[in-house]
């Protein structure tokens, strides 16, 4: 045999192998990872969105397909279910901080966590978007581990959430501090919890950032909002649809 | 290792909850809760605070939440099978994004100060 054809039998048979595809989304990451850190971590440079695009591209590209692709990238995917189980350290560590502030932040939680429902979801509903569309909108600003878990149950499109998650998170990564500064709001608890709760991870990462009061009221945020959108989505659904 | 069994269980047994009582709710959000949990008690035992419990689980923990971000990357691109339904709703979704954002931001650091002031405490970030 030639040896283009026994490139494209190797290829015929790594192409298909979960081996390929979990090391290609493992790559892309740590490329994206690389052009963040160049960019200096700008938050619009955000490592997930330029890691899915390369992934979309290559799989684009050789024609290969979401299923072929996700029996490799499983074995990443699986881990953030105790990933998501893991955010109870970070919480614990910081009850002290929960204890000290307890009236604001169950008060912001409360006001927060529903406001994101509430509007990103009626909103979706006035413009004509259809019930699967305004139900992925519905969890973004929790963490996407548990946001990907309601949309799946009460009917979205999980897909489609993962995606507004990362949007949400990147958006205000990127608006928080300007829009805190112009508000002149200088509490840094307040202004991480804002963070945190609304762009979860991405959010937090960026508070820490600025300010090291913001990053860990951020994280507590993140986790709480997790753990509340969970158990109230159904339920605001339910009243809007 | 047993951190990261410690973390299994809690998803296990948040996932056999969830079945059984037919929850409308992620096991993982569960998992967290039963997490804290299982910390509050077993530290609380063993007599010291960010004890032993604590110790055995926060490496696995924070190994895990270190690289987070990667572990959305399949899920993301699950999007290229159905791509058609953003591209179909594309400005409604803009629009209740941005629009959400910028209110959610500004209701939740709202309602934290607000709370603040009117029990007079003095936040850990007050000051600054």
């Amino acid at each position: 045999m030639d040896t283009s054809g026994r490139v494209f039998e190797l290829w015929v048979y790594l192409s298909t192998s979960p081996l390929l595809w979990l090391t290609v989304t493992i790559g892309a990451f740590i490329a994206a990872q690389r052009l963040a850190a160049l960019s200096g971590f700008n938050p619009i440079v955000n490592p997930v969105l330029i890691a899915v695009a390369l992934v979309v591209l290559i799989l684009t590209v050789t024609g290969t397909s979401y299923s072929t692709y996700f029996d490799g990238a499983q074995f990443v995917h699986f881990a953030l279910g105790p990933a998501t189980v893991a955010l109870a350290v970070p919480l614990y560590r910081n009850r002290l901080l929960i204890r000290q502030n307890f009236v604001p932040v169950l008060v912001a939680l409360f006001a927060g966590s529903l406001t994101a429902i509430v509007c990103a979801t009626s909103i979706a509903l006035l413009l004509g978007a259809p019930d699967s569309v305004a139900i992925s909108l519905a969890p973004k600003s929790a963490t996407a581990g548990i946001a990907v878990g309601i949309s799946q149950q009460l009917g979205g499109d999980p897909a489609l959430t993962a995606l507004l998650v990362i949007f949400t998170g990147v958006l205000g990564a990127i608006i928080v501090t300007p829009l805190m500064n112009l508000l002149r709001i200088k509490n840094y608890a307040a202004r991480g919890f804002a963070a945190g709760l609304t762009s979860h991870g991405i959010g937090t990462a960026r508070a820490f950032q600025v300010n090291e009061i913001a990053g860990t009221f951020s994280g507590l945020a993140m986790a709480l909002n997790g753990i509340l959108t969970s158990a109230v989505a159904a339920i605001v659904l339910g009243l809007l649809l | 290792m047993e951190g990261l069994f410690v973390i299994l269980v809690c998803q296990l047994i948040g996932e056999i909850i969830v079945r059984t009582l037919d929850l409308s709710m992620p096991a993982p959000a569960l998992g967290i809760v039963l997490l804290v949990a299982y910390l509050w008690f077993a530290d609380r035992r063993a007599g010291s605070e960010d004890g032993p419990a604590h110790t055995r689980v926060s490496g696995a923990a924070d190994t895990l939440l270190k690289n987070l971000g990667v572990l959305f990357v399949p899920l993301g691109v699950g999007v290229m099978q159905n791509y058609r339904l953003i591209y179909d709703y594309a400005g409604t979704i803009v629009v209740a994004v941005v629009v959400s954002t910028v209110v959610t931001l500004m209701v939740t650091v709202g309602a934290f100060l607000l709370a603040s002031r009117l029990i007079g405490a003095k936040g850990a970030g007050n000051g600054h």
